[in-house]
């Protein structure tokens, strides 16, 4: 059996490195990206896979179909142009984040996996993390109440039209007005437009009294 | 000092640039991420360049109206950056994304392996998941659409074999194969799942084998079941050919007729087509036209066989009922048109396929209820999934549209007053529309909006 490295090497130029650097590049940004818009980390870390999986299966499918089709599947990649993997790593990361959002946007709509992840992350709140388990505000009540906040901001987020939504959990997950603008495809001179109305809606969503609600937790500190 | 007020978008860029000096918020994880962090806005972007900075900050300075703006835009974005942040983790570290960059070599992995196992079966016929004969390689493809790779059937397994036979004549009709059908992943990949369902749904009533075929089940409606792949990868489902022998009467490539006619006469029904007004600008409104032609798999179960399998998975408690050994499950798998438009660069753009409906019979001594229930009741099936099947109440004539959950979104809608399902990819990359209309299956996908499709969908006449 071939391995991964392996499919990648057979047609073309060291494709599994540059798939590593990538994945070491961009994994630690977007889990934080995945965990602002579900606030559960396993979760975040499973879309993230879940997006590299797609890069990779992306990329092997375009070198198939390489020699015998052009590239032409906009499902892999979109517009025309080499293939994805191919391409720089902004558009790849463009690419990224924009299946990350989508993932979990998605995961966000699904009733049934949010109920089951409210339970899981009221199980592992107080065992995911052994600093936090001997912390009282992590106790048992207190999970089922950062379960609940973490659920209204969630429910908040949800109502955002999907630009600004987009732009805000982008924005706030540390990338650049150019990255944003390079995901969404939109100009960079609209980012702030997109960020200032999302972030009044988002407070309007979750207000302040609903923010109290949560952890009051001082900026700059672990919460 | 610029006399007309900055939009609060160019503020609110301008509140950010402005930031990593005196406004900085540093996120739990020590990374600047918060609202207020000052991204790298280079000259590349003109828009906001730093003149534009100066100019805002001189404006700013002197107008109230402006400061208060200013003061709303960075109240918002203080809350929202307080409010993420604390129901957010740390990122990754090094050796966490180095883990996971592991498990994600080991997941490629495994999806190789699964190419390799799937590999002859997609090269029989994706188009419509026709066997090829083989009792394995129809195992694995029955057990592929309902697997944790089930939306991307085409994807793995067809490409994850690729290198091993990057030339041969096999690759390059297979090659096709996939590009069809990675595009019609979502309403035709809808039917193949399907159909491995109704394998598991279709109940043959007690019958002579003599008797022949006789449908129990004919698909006269569609229904949605979703499954989580990642509890489906751990089971594996169904493995059929663990259970008996699975024979396909023959191989099924679709092959490319001349026109629309042809196909209409090899399939047995009239072909629709679509008004086309309806299609996309800059698609062609002369189909490419390909067929496949229907075939027959049948399932013998057999005691023996299945014993094995169950002592495999430390099962030794479950047995294959008597009745049911020697019984054969038959699915007879229609013949299936479809046309593709291609686009200005000659690929296709608008697909749309046509099948009549699936029909399941039995032979042997076994009745409906039984095989029903033993099949439900497979320890590989997930309790939700069992549980979404077992409650069609109609199951014999509904056929299920597995969806995998984390994938694919779906809404129910109506095609021309028939009831249907809209299907999205949940990268936000494809659509498909799927329904059932006087006895046929019929799908139209394409990388559009949903709304385009349903109109391709209601001009097919």
């Amino acid at each position: 059996m071939l391995s991964v490295a392996e499919h990648h090497t057979a047609t073309s130029d060291r494709p599994a490195e540059r798939f590593d650097d990538l994945f070491r590049q961009l994994y630690p940004r977007l889990v934080p990206l995945a965990d602002r818009l579900l606030g559960d980390r396993a979760e975040a870390e499973d879309i993230v896979q879940e997006a590299f999986l797609r890069l990779a299966r992306t990329g092997q499918r375009e070198r198939f179909d390489r020699g015998q089709h052009a590239p032409d599947d906009a499902d892999a990649h979109p517009g025309a142009g080499p293939p994805l993997l191919d391409r720089p790593d902004e558009v790849v990361g463009a690419w990224l984040r924009r299946v990350v959002l989508n993932l979990g946007v998605n995961r966000l709509r699904d009733r049934r996996r949010a109920a089951a992840r409210a339970v899981r992350a009221s199980q592992l709140d107080g065992t995911l993390d052994p600093e936090r388990s001997r912390d009282d505000t992590f106790s048992p009540p207190h999970a089922v109440l950062r379960a609940e906040a973490r659920d209204e901001v969630r429910a908040a987020l949800s109502a955002l039209p999907e630009r600004q939504r987009a732009c805000l959990l982008l924005r706030h997950a540390g990338h650049s007005y150019a990255e944003i603008a390079a995901t969404l495809g939109i100009a960079i001179g609209s980012v702030g437009v997109y960020l200032a109305r999302g972030e009044r809606a988002f407070r309007a969503a979750y207000t302040p009294d609903n923010a109290d609600a949560g952890p009051d937790t001082p900026r700059g500190t672990t919460p | 000092m610029t006399t007309i007020c900055p939009d609060p978008g160019r503020l609110r860029a301008w509140l950010d640039r402005k930031g990593p000096a005196d406004k900085a918020v540093e996120a739990p994880n020590g990374v600047a991420s918060a609202a207020l962090m000052v991204p790298a806005v280079t000259a590349a972007s003109p828009a906001i360049s730093t003149l534009d900075d100066h100019a805002v900050e001189d404006h700013v300075v002197a107008c109230d109206a402006c400061q208060q703006t200013l003061g709303a835009l960075e109240r918002d974005a203080d809350h929202t950056a307080r409010v993420l942040a604390a129901h957010a983790g740390s990122p990754p570290t090094v050796a966490e994304t180095e883990a996971a960059l592991s498990r994600l070599h080991g997941t490629l992995a495994d999806d190789t392996l699964a190419g390799v196992m799937n590999a002859s079966a997609m090269n029989a016929g994706a188009l419509n998941c026709a066997p090829t004969g083989s009792s394995d390689a129809v195992g694995a493809q029955f057990i592929a659409p309902t697997h944790a790779n089930a939306p991307t059937h085409a994807n793995a397994p067809t490409h994850a074999n690729t290198p091993a036979h990057p030339s041969s004549s096999a690759g390059g009709e297979r090659s096709s194969i996939t590009v069809l059908w990675q595009r019609w992943r979502l309403p035709l990949g809808g039917i193949a799942a399907a159909l491995a369902l109704v394998l598991t749904l279709a109940t043959p009533e007690g019958q002579a084998a003599a008797a022949g075929f006789l449908a129990q089940f004919r698909s006269q409606r569609l229904t949605i079941v979703t499954f989580d792949p990642s509890q489906a990868r751990q089971t594996g489902l169904f493995r059929f050919e663990q259970l008996g022998t699975v024979k396909n009467n023959q191989t099924t490539r679709p092959v490319d007729v001349a026109n629309v006619q042809e196909a209409a006469s090899k399939a047995g029904f009239p072909v629709l087509q679509p008004d086309p007004a309806t299609l996309p600008a800059g698609v062609s409104r002369t189909p490419k036209v390909r067929f496949s032609p229907g075939s027959e798999t049948r399932l013998t179960f057999d005691e023996q066989k299945a014993r094995a399998y169950f002592d495999s998975i430390n099962r030794k408690d479950l047995s294959l009922p008597d009745k049911l050994h020697g019984a054969s499950l038959v699915v007879a798998l229609p013949p299936i048109v479809m046309l593709e438009y291609p686009g200005t660069d000659n690929k296709p753009s608008v697909m749309i396929g046509e099948a009549r409906e699936v029909q399941v019979g039995v032979e042997g001594n076994a009745s409906l209820e039984e095989i029903r229930t033993f099949l439900l009741g497979m320890p590989n099936l997930p309790p939700d999934l069992a549980r979404q099947l077992r409650s069609i109440q109609d199951w014999t004539s509904t056929l299920p549209i597995p969806v995998p959950i984390d994938k694919m979104t779906w809404q129910e809608t109506k095609v021309a007053g028939a009831p249907g399902y809209i299907l999205n990819d949940n990268t936000g990359l494809g659509s498909g529309v799927i329904w059932q209309r006087d006895g046929r299956i019929l799908g139209v996908a394409g990388p559009m909006k949903a709304t385009d499709l349903r109109r391709i969908a209601e001009s097919l006449k």
